[in-house]
C-alpha cells in the first residue's frame, strides 16, 4: 500500500468530485464520474436488458470488461458459491489488487489485509448477501503508517440465473489525505 | 445507525434499489434516476436503527417529482372529496330541518282545518240532536 504510485491518486481524485470538471478522468463532460454511481449505472442497465422483468439481477457472463475498463480496474468479484460465510476473491482489478500486499486471488475476505482498502471495500459482502441489494459504503481510516484514508466502495449481487445471488462484483476507490 | 435506502416503483410496489450510508449521495443519485424518467416512481427513505431499543425508524427523506406529483393529486382529490362530503352533509342538515318543520306546520294545519272543525261542529249537533231526541222520547 505505502507504493501507491501518484498515478494511481490521481485516478481517485473522483472519489468526492461531482459530475464534470477536472480530475484527471477521461470521462465525457457532464458524464457521473463518480466510480460507485457508475457501476450501479451499468448494473441496472444488465438488469434492465431482460425485457421480459424476470431477471432482479445481471450474471456474470453478462459483464464485459471492455464496457467498464476504468471500473474494472477498481473491480473485484466475490464468489459465495459454497463459501457464503466467508467469500472468495476470484478476479482482482490491478488498481484493487494494488492496495494488498499478498495477491488476493482466492483469498477469503476475513484474510483481506487490516485498515487497507481492500478490508473496507468487502466489510459489507454478508449485509449484501443478507439483502440481496447493491450497498455503497464509504468513509476514512487511518492505515497502518498513519496515512488517512478517504473511501467509497459499492458491492452489487450477481446471478447466474438471474434470480438467485450468487456472486458478488464491487468496486472501490479512495483518496489519501496527509494529516 | 443511519442507512439511505433508494426505493424504486415497479409493478405496483416500492422495491429496494440500492442502499447507500450517506444522505446526500443517496439523494443525489435518487434525483438522477428520477430525472432519467425510467422509473414511475423514486424516492429515498432514511432508516434509523436505535442499538438501545434494537428497533428501526423509517422516514422518508426525498420523493421524486412524480410521486410528489402523484402524492400532490391525490391529496387534492381527497381534499375535494372531503369538502363534498361536507357540503353534503350540510345540504342534509339544512333538508332535514326544513323537513321538519314542514311536517309540524302540517300538523298544526291538519289541527286548524275549518274542514275538520265543521266536521266535528256536526258530529256534535248530531249528537246533541240524538240525544234531545232520545230525552223525548222517554219522556212522553
Amino acid at each position: 500500500m505505502d507504493e501507491m504510485s501518484t498515478d494511481m491518486l490521481s485516478d481517485e481524485g473522483e472519489i468526492e468530485s461531482e459530475t464534470g470538471g477536472d480530475s484527471g478522468n477521461d470521462a465525457p463532460q457532464g458524464m457521473e464520474r463518480r466510480l460507485v454511481f457508475r457501476l450501479l449505472s451499468h448494473w441496472r442497465e444488465l438488469v434492465g436488458r431482460d425485457l421480459a422483468g424476470e431477471h432482479d439481477y445481471p450474471s456474470f457472463s453478462e459483464l464485459d470488461p471492455e464496457t467498464i475498463p476504468d471500473i474494472w480496474e477498481h473491480a473485484f468479484v466475490l464468489d459465495i458459491s459454497g463459501h457464503m460465510e466467508d467469500p472468495l476473491f476470484r478476479l482482482v482489478g490491478p488498481k484493487f489488487a494494488a492496495y494488498s500486499p499478498i495477491d488476493l486471488r482466492n483469498l477469503p475476505v476475513s484474510q483481506a489485509p487490516r485498515d487497507s482498502l481492500v478490508e473496507k471495500s468487502v466489510d459489507f459482502a454478508q449485509e449484501v448477501i443478507s439483502r440481496e441489494v447493491p450497498i455503497s459504503r464509504g468513509g476514512e481510516f487511518l492505515k497502518p503508517d498513519g496515512v488517512k484514508v478517504l473511501y467509497r466502495s459499492i458491492i452489487l449481487p450477481m446471478s447466474d440465473d438471474g434470480i438467485t445471488v450468487s456472486g458478488l462484483f464491487g468496486a472501490a476507490n479512495c483518496r489519501e489525505e496527509t494529516v | 445507525m443511519k442507512a439511505f435506502e433508494i426505493h424504486t416503483y415497479l409493478g405496483g410496489r416500492w422495491k429496494i434499489d440500492s442502499v447507500f450510508d450517506d444522505r446526500d449521495l443517496a439523494v443525489f443519485e435518487a434525483e438522477r434516476m428520477d430525472v432519467s424518467g425510467r422509473y414511475p416512481g423514486v424516492r429515498v427513505v432514511e432508516e434509523t436503527f436505535d442499538e438501545a431499543s434494537n428497533s428501526t425508524t423509517n422516514r422518508t427523506i426525498f420523493r421524486g417529482a412524480k410521486v410528489a406529483k402523484a402524492n400532490e393529486e391525490e391529496f387534492r382529490k381527497s381534499a375535494a372529496v372531503r369538502r363534498q362530503v361536507v357540503t353534503a352533509r350540510e345540504e342534509r342538515k339544512v333538508t332535514s330541518v326544513a323537513r321538519q318543520r314542514q311536517l309540524k306546520r302540517e300538523a298544526v294545519q291538519k289541527k286548524t282545518s275549518p274542514v275538520r272543525l265543521i266536521t266535528i261542529l256536526i258530529l256534535l249537533a248530531g249528537f246533541a240532536g240524538g240525544a234531545m231526541f232520545g230525552l223525548s222520547y222517554l219522556r212522553g
